[in-house]
């Protein structure tokens, strides 16, 4: 009997796991993912190796492989797996898709990349990559290792592309070798960032229209779609989507942060595993992006291969076709989202494509076939038609109402320059008529002149070239403001606009004396297109630097290392601006445990430059930053950036984003009241001289980014932070940036950082640059500077810098506070260990805000000796408005809460239900043209005016400058 | 266990029989799914039993943690005096699993296990011995999940001497075998297993039990556990009888922190 029952189970097992169509337990090369799929192409080609041998014609403009990827093309689409030693991103190795598109064309993908779980323990982590050439019958890319954090779960991908198909077939597969049940699925994950690539659902209420992520609703969100497309609200970039091949639906979760795709929860026995095969999409023009052979770009290319290949696995009737052209004025009106958008729904309810209309405002749109159909128009960000799709579906002509095209110049005192123009209702019926968003997801704007993430005009802003500019401006009223940074005024011109109407506006600001001669503004946060979060332009990006009026930009791009130099040189602006390569480091996978934090914690964002970049290689040249301390990562970066280069931590108490920490000390709960030990002790604030590799301590960096954005919030909580590790003994130079993404989320060069070269940009190295910077000879800010000299009367020794002062009888400090006009600045104040002091208050702001009187706000001389109390300490000049009122509700020594209901006062009443303290926020933009911080906000929207010095130690008895212990 | 039946010696009446009444059989607190691990006694009876058993899993580091029940039903039938056999089936299993970010109630049914049993009668320093060779074996595609299939044998030396009359002294020492397979591969794991439990007779219709189990090897080449089991066996109404009982690993590797049973049964007999 045993031996009967032994035998049979051994048969079992041989039958089961052995022999089978799989890569994990049998033949992979017999598996064929998507095998009832089909296409036929005019020249079919297949091809896969290396990125370095891909042919020019195939390869993908604003794809990040690197050399030693590996790329497959068919010369429909191309596609890139990451080289095993080459992770990107959110993936723990290499092996996954990091670019797709059109062969020849862009891409936007930042990556794709299995998991069975959104823990980092569930992330595929590959061991080795196998390259298949069966061609001219396919090429193939298997990858096989295990789940990051269990290695006896063992995993295996292979990535198909047979000749003429439009996307890559792939099959996942999983084996539980684990001994404990688990929940898996197999998903694609594809991070979009939220600002370029937006996912599209066909769900009712979803389309662009995707529902937030919560992490701890995940599976309630964890949704079935027949299928999923995303496109860039951008006419050059590729459409994406996924089919399932070997179910009905794929099931998961779309978000503007990422989506997550695949099978449905499953629990997975011991020795059981889950295999999931589909079809991922890339459609657009080969050489150009965009829709392909079907007219329009958006997701609608997408979703029609998505239809057809439901039709070839699934059956049923083909999809439904849907035709039409957009006019206005009787004139063709598409190319751009702006113009005309077209959704396409079932029934009224489901969204099941969209497409922006080619140049001729021609679409065509297939959909899989599904009764009665209804489509609506939308325009300058307004739903503006809609109806039922009729029977044959071609909608005909649908005409739009036409906005007027207008040309802008700008000049400064009467030379034409490169600067941003902000288009502002001037009645609240223009603003009524004019508010839009992109099929109601994003940013609303009025006008909304484009996608707020996108190039140039992005919602209601407008980069203008020195020949000038033409935009399109929906009909009414407006008053346009010109602003070519803070060392300028503000040009205002009001405009009457009617459909169709051409006309011209130039605008003509005039210089101010804000910046003295030899200090250079520099913006050192600064995100573009190679950032998997900026859907941004190199060439907007740069000419921005332009506008702004700033001398120095570190190119701070997350993990992945750029300069612009080939966009500078071919706007010829190398004369206007210093771009310093570099990079942000953004950990995305959680390791680091917290005493008394529930989850693993990333280190948060740290910048680091100067840096070349390495075409070809991964990430540009970047190290891979994940699952390290600070320290460590310090250690790394140290031979890339050399003896003068600057590592800055970044925004350190910014709120975690999708579970992921922004700012280091937040993530390890810094105390900013209690001390930080000489050598860890154990203490709360020990980790920040631990030397995890042996090298550098993990605070051992050379600046820290005080402000960030324009906005308050982020300057107070981190001037408290900085104040500390000060007090602690280690004072570093403070520095305010945009950490600009796009052209309407934060203004570049707001803030920014003014740095004392004693040259003028031309004569300007980044070394000496960067040693400037280390010295601490820096005023940061909103456009507000404040410069301060140290000495006898009239005979002043020394200004700003870190190097310590030593008072000498009769030494006074000079502070003067300038700003443009229309920069508001009504209190002076000096900050010690010992608490704050009021220089100057109440401050009368210019008459004209757009004139240029009044440019000095505050001349004083104080006594070094009242500034200072009878032990050395440091010393700090502040100015702008009074901060808003925020409060540190928890006592954790950070302000977390503002005035949210307006009282007047901080408390209970202001914190959100189900928090225990915030939001904090920037206090609303004011509408009223009278309130002082109107002209600020128009030009840059969420800003509070601010001004900071570096710090100056104090160094009483010239001892050598001694730390005045923690902070209150 | 050879050994143990040549060192014995015939079988003694003098001080009753080592099995009379299965409330004296230690508690099976198994450690595997399905349970094909679950220890028992050297007495051989036939009886129906129904049996509900609960676990749980509780792992800190991602929430992982799963909590699960499932209800057996079981037949033993007793060929002659020496060989029985039995069937079980788990009528339903549900299990909660969770981490960090998912929740999900799984229910399934399955798997049928065929036992059976080989005993012998004898005495140790003069007092009753049961021995026995016991076999369990998980059919393979007898769960309800399709696709694949997993299988499982538990080979075990039983031992059960009365030591006191209201003593008796439970010993297995057992072979485990398992193997779970389907198209993505397959794995296989085994382990050796050893326990002891004592089990007093406290009044007429009520026996408490405690005991120890050992395992080495599921989880690779290390301890598995030492475990405490307690639980108690009673005489409800004539043939039908009760039990309750629980088990905690307190060494090794064990990924399950309890698990607790309750079970009712009728002897046949």
């Amino acid at each position: 009997m045993i031996r009967v029952v032994l035998v049979a189970v051994l048969a079992a097992l041989v039958l089961d796991g052995c022999g089978r169509d799989s890569c994990l337990g049998g033949d992979c090369e017999a598996t064929q993912p998507c095998a009832p799929l089909a296409f036929t192409c005019a020249a079919p080609l297949l091809t896969v190796g290396p990125v370095a041998g891909l042919p020019p014609a195939l390869a993908l403009a604003r794809g990040q492989g690197a050399a030693t990827d590996l790329a497959l093309s068919n010369g429909v689409v191309t596609a890139v797996i990451s080289a095993l030693d080459a992770p990107t991103d959110l993936a723990p190795t290499g092996g996954n898709l990091v670019d797709l598109g059109a062969a020849g064309g862009a891409d936007d993908l930042t990556i794709l990349y299995q998991l069975a779980g959104l823990l980092p323990d569930d992330a595929f982590a590959y061991d080795s990559l196998e390259v298949v050439d069966r061609a001219p019958a396919y090429v193939a890319v298997i990858a096989r290792g295990h789940l990051a954090g269990r290695p006896a779960v063992t995993v295996a991908t292979r990535y198909e592309l047979r000749p003429c198909d439009p996307g890559l077939r792939v099959r996942s597969e999983l084996h539980n070798g684990s001994p404990d049940r688990q929940v898996f699925v197999i998903a694609d994950t594809a991070h979009w960032g939220r600002r370029r690539v937006l996912p599209f659902a066909p769900a009712p209420g979803q389309g662009y229209l995707t529902p937030t992520l919560d992490l701890l609703e995940l599976t309630a969100l964890w949704r079935p779609y027949p299928y999923v497309a995303a496109a860039a609200p951008s006419p050059d970039g590729p459409g994406y989507g996924v089919v399932a091949c070997d179910r009905d639906q794929v099931r998961g979760v779309n978000d503007l942060e990422l989506s997550a795709l695949g099978t449905d929860l499953e629990v997975v026995e011991p020795g059981r595993g889950v295999v999931y095969e589909r079809f991922v999409v890339a459609a657009g023009e080969p050489g150009g992006g965009g829709g392909g052979t079907r007219a329009g770009s958006g997701p609608a290319a997408a979703v029609a291969v998505l239809a057809d290949a439901r039709q070839q696995l699934r059956g049923g009737a083909a999809p439904t076709v849907v035709t039409g052209r957009v006019l206005a004025d009787g004139l063709p009106f598409g190319g751009a989202a702006r113009r005309a958008s077209l959704l396409v729904r079932a029934d009224d309810t489901a969204p099941l494509t969209a497409v922006v209309p080619d140049a001729e405002g021609r679409f065509t749109v297939e959909v899989p076939a599904t009764a009665p159909l209804a489509w609506e128009l939308w325009s300058f960000g307004r739903r503006e038609l809609r109806g039922a799709v009729p029977p044959g579906g071609d909608l005909g002509d649908l005409t739009v109402p036409a906005p007027a095209m207008v040309t802008l110049h700008v000049t400064r005192a009467g030379a034409p320059i490169e600067a941003v123009v902000v288009v502002e209702p001037a009645d609240d019926a223009t603003r009524d008529a004019t508010a839009g968003r992109f099929h109601g997801r994003l940013r609303a704007c009025a006008p909304w002149l484009g996608p707020p993430d996108g190039a140039s005009p992005a919602c209601n802003r407008v980069l203008v070239a020195p020949a000038g500019v033409d935009v399109e401006i929906p009909a009414g009223r407006y008053v346009l403001f010109a602003s070519a940074g803070p060392d300028a005024t503000v040009a205002r011109v009001e405009l009457q606009l009617d459909r169709g109407e051409i006309t011209g506006a130039a605008l003509d600001v005039l210089p101010v004396a804000v910046t003295p001669p030899g200090w250079l503004a520099a913006d050192l946060h600064v995100h573009g297109a190679a950032s998997f979060d900026s859907g941004l332009p190199d060439a907007d990006r740069v000419r921005s630097f332009v506008a702004a009026g700033v001398d120095v930009i570190a190119a701070t791009d997350h993990d992945y290392v750029t300069d612009y130099a080939a966009t500078i040189d071919a706007l010829g602006v190398s004369d206007r601006v210093m771009v310093l390569g570099g990079l942000e480091t953004t950990p995305l996978i959680p390791f680091l445990d917290v005493a008394g934090a529930e989850l693993p914690r990333v280190i948060g964002h740290f910048n680091f430059w100067p840096i070349t970049p390495v075409p070809g290689a991964p990430r540009g040249g970047a190290p891979w930053d994940e699952l390290l301390e600070p320290g460590a990562l310090f250690d790394r970066l140290d031979p890339l950036i050399g003896a003068d280069g600057v590592r800055m931590i970044n925004h350190p108490w910014d709120e975690p984003l999708f579970g992921r920490d922004l700012g280091y000390l937040r993530a390890i709960g810094f105390a900013p009241g209690r001390p930080v030990p000489a050598t860890p002790d154990g203490s709360v604030n020990a980790a920040l001289v631990r030397r995890p590799a042996g090298g550098h301590a993990n605070l051992d960096w050379d600046a820290m980014e005080v402000g960030n954005s324009a906005g308050a919030e982020e300057w107070q909580k981190a001037r408290r932070l900085w104040f500390a590790l000060a007090s602690a003994g280690y004072p570093v130079v403070g520095t305010a940036n945009s950490d600009s993404h796009g052209l309407r989320d934060s203004q570049l060069g707001w803030a920014r950082t003014w740095v004392d070269t004693g040259t003028a940009l031309a004569a300007t190295t980044p070394a000496a640059f960067d040693r400037a910077l280390k010295a601490g000879r820096v005023v940061a800010g909103t456009g507000v500077f404040i410069a301060v000299t140290i000495g006898p009367p009239g005979a002043p020794r020394r200004g700003l810098g870190l190097a310590p002062v030593v008072p000498q009888p009769g030494d006074v400090v000079t502070v003067e506070v300038r700003a443009a006009p229309w920069i508001p600045v009504t209190e002076v104040r000096a900050v010690t260990s010992r608490g704050e002091r009021v220089l100057a208050s109440a401050l009368a702001n210019p008459v004209d805000p757009f004139g240029v009187d009044g440019v000095v706000r505050w001349r004083g001389a104080l006594p070094l000796a009242d500034l200072v109390g009878p032990a050395d300490d440091w010393l700090v000049f502040e100015a702008g408005l009074p901060p808003p009122p925020y409060a540190d509700l928890d006592g954790d020594g950070v302000p977390d809460t503002g005035d949210n209901d307006g009282d007047g006062r901080v408390d209970g009443a202001d914190v959100e239900a189900g928090e225990d303290t915030g939001p904090i926020a920037n206090p609303p933009d004011p509408e009223a043209p009278d309130d002082p911080r109107y002209v600020m906000t128009r030009i840059v929207p969420d800003s509070w005016p601010y001004g900071f010095t570096s710090f100056l130690l104090i160094d009483l008895a010239g001892d050598g400058w001694t730390a005045p212990g923690a902070t209150p | 266990m050879a050994a143990l039946v040549i060192a014995a010696g015939p079988g003694s009446a003098a001080a009753g029989p080592a099995c009379d009444d299965p409330i004296d059989d230690p508690i099976a607190v198994p450690w595997r799914d399905a349970g094909f691990d679950g220890g028992r006694a050297a007495c051989l009876g036939p009886a129906v039993n129904l049996t509900v058993r609960g676990r749980a899993l509780i792992d800190a580091p991602a929430f992982y943690g799963t909590l699960g029940g499932d209800a057996v039903v079981g037949l033993r039938v007793r060929e002659g005096r020496h060989v029985e056999w039995g069937l079980a089936a788990r009528g339903l299993d549900l299990t909660f699993l969770q981490n960090a970010v998912w929740k999900v109630i799984e229910p399934s049914y399955g798997p049928l296990l065929v036992s059976s049993a080989v005993g012998v009668e004898r005495a140790l320093a003069g007092r009753p011995l049961a021995l026995a060779l016991a076999t369990t074996i998980e059919l393979p595609f007898t769960r309800s999940q399709l696709g694949g299939s997993t299988g499982a044998v538990q080979l075990a030396g039983v031992a059960t001497w009365r030591a006191r009359a209201r003593l008796r002294l439970h010993a297995r020492v057992a072979l485990l075998g398992w193997y779970g397979a389907d198209v993505t591969g397959a794995t296989v794991r085994g382990a050796a297993a050893a326990s002891v439990d004592a089990s007093a007779r406290v009044v007429r219709w009520l026996a408490v039990d405690v005991g120890l189990d050992a395992q080495a090897g599921w989880y690779g080449v290390t301890l598995d556990h030492v475990a405490v089991r307690v639980g108690a066996r009673w005489r409800v109404k004539g043939p039908w009888r009760a039990e309750v009982g629980a088990g905690a690993p307190v060494v090794g590797r064990e990924r399950q922190d309890l698990v607790v049973t309750l079970g009712v049964a009728r002897d046949l007999d």
